[in-house]
């Protein structure tokens, strides 16, 4: 095991690794630095204030917008290069949301509709080639070669980019099938809603994704 | 590697609490001041679920201010009817009816672009063609609130209201051009409905030029090519004979497509 998972192959020329320990605390260095500030903390889950937004009181936009923002940053950043080109786009997809938000006529759908503009603006950006997001292992996630320890905090780095490494070689929809409905969790429905096709075809989409990410070498390391 | 391990490894990576995909209070504060200082252009979005007719910010004024009005209308049923009457085959539909046209094929790749623009508000089973231009549909379905009658505009957007808000776009004349959007090839769709008296209408251009259009059921789409300053639409009888005349100035010919904005 130990030798595959050094060997894996995800992109040529490039083995695929758990960090070291040292390198996982560089990756956590690097993650805290890339915001100009820290993190919001997510909180206790509470009923978005959308009414009270739609009347622009300026504390429900606030909560509104750092929701959309985790929403969309969530999708965007399963499928993107970076963090920037995430941001970005999870940037334009809160500013329409509260610029829109008074013409949205069922709150009670809020959040797909949410998803919605997100699929939509990712998608554009995918297609663009203007963001691909990792094709390869990035540089500073390799490290020795070890075998993933689930009770690593820091395995979810690791982990995380092998899986964007799989993911990048699926169709782009397909891509966001899987980040919707493993990332945010929704339901194969929610899914299709979101991508703005029928729930069979999106349950299609999301098995012809599983079954390529099981083949995919980048998640061989993974294996048990 | 088990279906079962795989979806635990995707929900481990992809559903993390990554501190990197936290917003920052920055990105909230940016959000909060774009939102506030750009200014509300036409935006010709993508459907989404849930979404109340994507007219201009004009035509929702105007659907608030109707909203207010409808009682003073319904209270005058015999005026509202002769507005309504003016259009004939459309008052059924615009009164809760059916609306007129040809189903609209949902299997094709055309109609699915309407399909996707009005999937979570049309009734079932009543899209109805009413005009095309291409690959450009003009669509008519029952919305989901009663009484709620809808045009959806090709793959840009829809428009609902009930009957006092329909009756206020139309009772200017026997023609009623709606909005323009974007087309194929750096063009622009002319939409719009008529009295069912019109079956043919003409774009004229500043430079003299026309380009025209069959009325089938009620509704019509032009292609019209927005350098050349679309500047009236004139209606005609089965007869030949001119019967309204709509000004466009009022329409917007020219559009912002960039995702990122035109500044």
């Amino acid at each position: 095991m130990l030798a595959r998972a050094a060997h894996a192959p995800c992109a040529p020329g490039l083995g695929w690794r758990r960090p070291s320990a040292a390198r996982a605390r560089a990756i956590v260095a690097r993650a805290a630095a890339l915001g100009a500030s820290a993190p919001l903390s997510r909180g206790p889950a509470r009923p978005l204030p959308l009414e009270a937004a739609r009347r622009g009181d300026d504390d429900a936009l606030e909560r509104v917008a750092e929701h959309v923002l985790r929403v969309a940053l969530r999708t965007a950043g399963g499928v993107l290069r970076g963090r920037d080109e995430a941001g970005d786009i999870a940037q334009e997809v809160a500013i329409e949301v509260i610029r829109d938000l008074a013409q949205l006529r069922d709150l009670e759908r809020f959040d797909a509709w949410v998803h919605r503009i997100t699929v939509r603006r990712t998608l554009r950006v995918l297609k663009r080639g203007r963001a691909r997001r990792e094709a390869e292992t990035p540089l500073d996630l390799l490290g020795d070669a070890v075998p993933p320890d689930p009770d690593d905090p820091f395995e979810a780095f690791a982990a995380g980019a092998a899986v964007r490494a799989a993911l990048a070689d699926l169709p782009e929809r397909q891509q966001l099938a899987v980040v919707l409905r493993y990332g945010h969790d929704l339901t194969e429905r929610e899914v299709a809603d979101a991508l703005g096709c029928r729930p069979g075809s999106a349950a299609a989409m999301l098995s012809r994704a599983r079954t390529a990410l099981k083949a995919s070498p980048a998640l061989e390391a993974y294996e048990p | 590697m088990t279906d079962e391990r795989l979806e635990a490894l995707l929900r481990m990576t992809l559903g993390a609490d990554l501190p990197e995909l936290e917003p920052t209070g920055a990105e909230v504060r940016a959000v909060l001041r774009d939102a506030r200082e750009r200014p509300a252009r036409r935006r010709l979005l993508a459907p989404s679920p849930g979404r109340a007719a994507l007219a201009p910010a004009w035509a929702m004024a105007l659907v608030l201010a109707l909203v207010v009005a409808l009682g003073t209308v319904t209270a005058v049923p015999g005026a509202r009817a002769a507005v309504l009457g003016a259009i004939d085959r459309l008052e059924r539909f615009l009164g809760g009816g059916e609306p007129p046209g040809v189903p609209l094929p949902l299997d094709d790749p055309v109609g699915a672009l309407n399909a996707l623009n009005f999937l979570s508000d049309a009734a079932p089973g009543s899209p109805r063609v009413l005009a095309q231009a291409g690959d450009e549909r003009l669509v008519a379905f029952q919305g989901r609130r009663p009484g709620e009658a809808c045009l959806s505009l090709g793959r840009h957007l829809n428009e609902c209201g009930d009957a006092a808000h329909w009756t206020s776009r139309l009772e200017e004349g026997a023609v009623a051009p709606l909005i323009a959007t974007p087309a194929d090839g750096g063009r622009a769709a002319l939409w719009g409905v008529a009295q069912d008296v019109v079956t043919r209408v003409e774009l004229r251009y500043a430079d003299g030029g026309t380009v025209a259009s069959p009325v089938a059921y009620d509704g019509f789409v032009l292609i019209a090519d927005p350098d050349r300053g679309p500047r009236e639409l004139v209606a005609r009888a089965a007869d030949g004979r001119e019967v309204a005349r709509a000004d466009l100035s009022g329409i917007a010919f020219s559009f912002c497509t960039d995702p990122e904005g035109c500044g």
